[in-house]
């Protein structure tokens, strides 16, 4: 069953995802035809995700090979290299649906409009430009057609470029690059891919786009100011007025071209500096290789690079060769540091606060007058005496509190370390006294004498 | 006017055969920061070039970026200057071959994960070389890196772990790629 053109491209269009990933696939693999298995996997694909039946059979219909081939779709089927290939006209289609399957236009293709407009030259020259010569009018509409289509895809090459270079340098701009490998190396081949577009194809347009410079085939714009003198002096001046435009609107590409050129300059400057360094790592590493496979051979084992190296072109020459790596290391175990700290403090504060307790600087150091130790043994009574009870938060005010009272005249703040003493001797082995460590320490003032001491709370 | 304090530091490194950059890495912030050695020596040159020649050594400043000290007598003093030499080589080719961007070396967010460098002693191509200078004989490819590269100051790891070239370092691929 065949199924008419207008029918079948309408449905191509409406399904244009099939026909962008065989365009992708063409692009790929940079060839202008397909292997029929890829076609066919397509079609078949996109049969399999249809739900009607009605829509499927449609598709099957209009999607058939020899169908495709009969209303002319596709151009070429070589059954024993078993490639396919679509009509050209086609496929441009489709990749102005998306501007990413625009293709630019490349050398080659710019060289070839250059000698059509070569050729175009060459024929009107030898022709009179009768108004009654067929030849001549058909040569005419001819060169009108060519320049309609030059400035066509001239317009579409550049739209191509300028959403190339846009798209990359977004992509290229994003600053978390390096920081993931995968990312790191995308970016890498993003540049390869600036490099691709830049040599082959912003640089071939914006030759063919210039006027200025002359080589040894003629600019495509100069053979156009040819024509249009030509016509000019054949008296068309009209016409010569619209080739000139023709051109002018060719040439005005020039200058968003040159903008997209400028764009990715920096990116080529990254790409060439990448370049030149994975060339010389390459380059040190071949030397490398070739050095150690010199030294190291199955006959000589055991043998190695040194003498072999020429110091001159070592970087780093001379470097002094005790390094801290080679030096015993400090064992940072594995365990809770902040205990091990806490620890450490209070042993310091305890050693601090003996040797507080041995001189006690706030007091007078004269001898106290207690002979027989009559006020010792009247603490011991004291303290004997006294009932306390757990909780108390401060153990030294209690107890000064109590000596102060039983003692009174006689009493004086150094006994009260004893008093202390005496307190821990009867009741240390009942309840315990913790002692805490805080800054400043406590302190009891009493008849001009200051006692700084550790809190200590008895407790149960 | 020579700092007592930053000179007893310089010396303390460069005597162990460090290299002095130019920007230290703050594992605490993540940055790069101005290494005050570095300016101590730049300002007064002169004088410790003078000072460490006195004590048999030259102090070279090489590409703008970082100190070190040669020894005058050299002996078989390049016997670690190759070792240093090769690890580069292979820690750079390592990066290439994968096809990532050599910046990842050079920034010290990025870096390199330690398990992208054991290919150096997993494939044959890299160990012959590593071998033939006398690299993971015994040792892994980590404590190899560390002591002559980390421990010299030629490379350092971030926050991340990652391994990235100093200065120094990225001195020795500038010139390499100059060459």
């Amino acid at each position: 069953m065949i199924v008419a053109l207008d029918r079948t491209l309408i449905l191509l269009i409406e399904h244009k995802d099939m026909m962008f990933q065989l365009i992708d696939y063409m692009d790929q693999n940079q060839r202008k035809d397909l292997p029929t298995e890829v076609f066919f996997n397509s079609i078949r694909g996109k049969l399999e995700s249809m739900i009607s039946k009605k829509e499927s059979d449609r598709l099957n219909d209009a999607f058939d090979l020899a169908n495709l081939i009969k209303i002319g779709i596709v151009s070429e089927f070589n059954k024993s290299r078993g490639t396919i290939a679509f009509q050209p006209t086609v496929l441009e289609i489709f990749r102005l649906f998306d501007k990413e399957r625009v293709r630019g236009l490349r050398s080659a293709e710019l060289e070839d409009i250059r000698k059509q407009l070569e050729n175009a030259y060459e024929q009107l020259e030898a022709l009179s430009f009768a108004e009654d010569d067929l030849a001549f009018l058909e040569q005419h509409d001819h060169l009108f057609d060519l320049l309609r289509r030059v400035n066509s895809k001239i317009q579409n090459n550049t739209d191509y470029l300028q959403y190339e270079a846009d798209r990359l340098s977004k992509r290229l701009d994003h600053d978390q690059a390096l920081l993931s490998l995968h990312e790191s190396r995308q970016h890498r081949e993003m540049l390869v891919q600036v490099k691709r577009i830049y040599d082959r194809e912003i640089i071939p347009t914006l030759e063919f786009l210039n006027t200025r410079e002359y080589s040894k085939a003629k600019a495509p714009l100069t053979i156009i100011d040819d024509i249009s003198r030509l016509y000019d002096r054949r008296g068309y001046e009209d016409d010569s007025y619209y080739i000139d435009q023709y051109k002018l609107s060719i040439l005005s590409h020039y200058k968003a071209v040159e903008k997209v050129k400028q764009a990715l300059q920096r990116y080529l400057h990254q790409e060439r500096r990448h370049r030149l360094t994975y060339d010389a790592i390459e380059k040190a590493y071949l030397n490398l290789q070739t050095l150690a496979q010199n030294t190291f051979t199955e006959s000589l084992k055991g043998r190695y690079i040194f003498k072999s190296w020429d110091s001159d072109s070592l970087y780093f020459n001379g470097l002094k060769t005790h390094a801290a790596g080679q030096e015993s290391r400090i064992e940072w175990h594995e365990r809770k540091h902040l205990i091990y700290f806490n620890e450490y403090l209070v042993s310091q504060n305890a050693r601090k606060r003996s040797d507080n307790s041995a001189e006690i600087k706030t007091f007078e150091n004269k001898h106290q007058n207690d002979r027989h130790n009559m006020i010792k043994r009247r603490i011991e009574q004291v303290v004997e005496r006294f009932e306390l009870k757990p909780p108390v938060d401060d153990l030294y005010i209690i107890l000064h509190q109590l000596l102060e009272e039983n003692l009174q005249e006689d009493y004086q703040l150094n006994y009260l370390l004893y008093g202390v003493s005496c307190f821990k001797q009867r009741y240390g082995k009942k309840f315990s006294i913790q002692l805490s460590f805080n800054r400043p320490q406590q302190s009891i003032r009493y008849q001009n004498q200051v006692l700084e001491y550790n809190k200590r709370e008895f407790i149960v | 006017m020579i700092s007592n304090e930053l000179s007893q530091a310089i010396y303390n490194d460069l005597i162990k055969g460090k290299a002095i950059n130019k920007q230290g890495y703050v594992l605490k912030t993540n940055e790069l920061e101005e290494n005050p050695l570095y300016n101590e020596i730049f300002i007064n040159f002169d004088e410790y070039r003078q000072l460490y020649k006195r004590i048999n050594f030259d102090l070279v400043h090489k590409n703008s970026r970082f100190f070190f000290i040669r020894e005058l007598s050299g002996g078989d003093a390049n016997e670690a200057t190759i070792k240093i030499q090769a690890l580069l080589i292979i820690i750079g080719r390592i990066v290439t071959e994968k096809g990532y961007l050599f910046d990842v070396l050079t920034d010290y967010r990025a870096g390199i994960k330690l398990e992208d460098l054991s290919i150096a002693t997993t494939e044959e191509r890299y160990l012959d070389i590593l071998h033939t200078c006398k690299l993971c004989i015994s040792r892994g490819i980590e404590e190899e890196i560390n002591n002559h590269l980390i421990a010299r100051g030629i490379m350092f790891k971030n926050s991340r772990g990652h391994y990235v070239l100093s200065d120094a370092g990225i001195a020795f691929f500038s010139e390499l790629t100059e060459s």
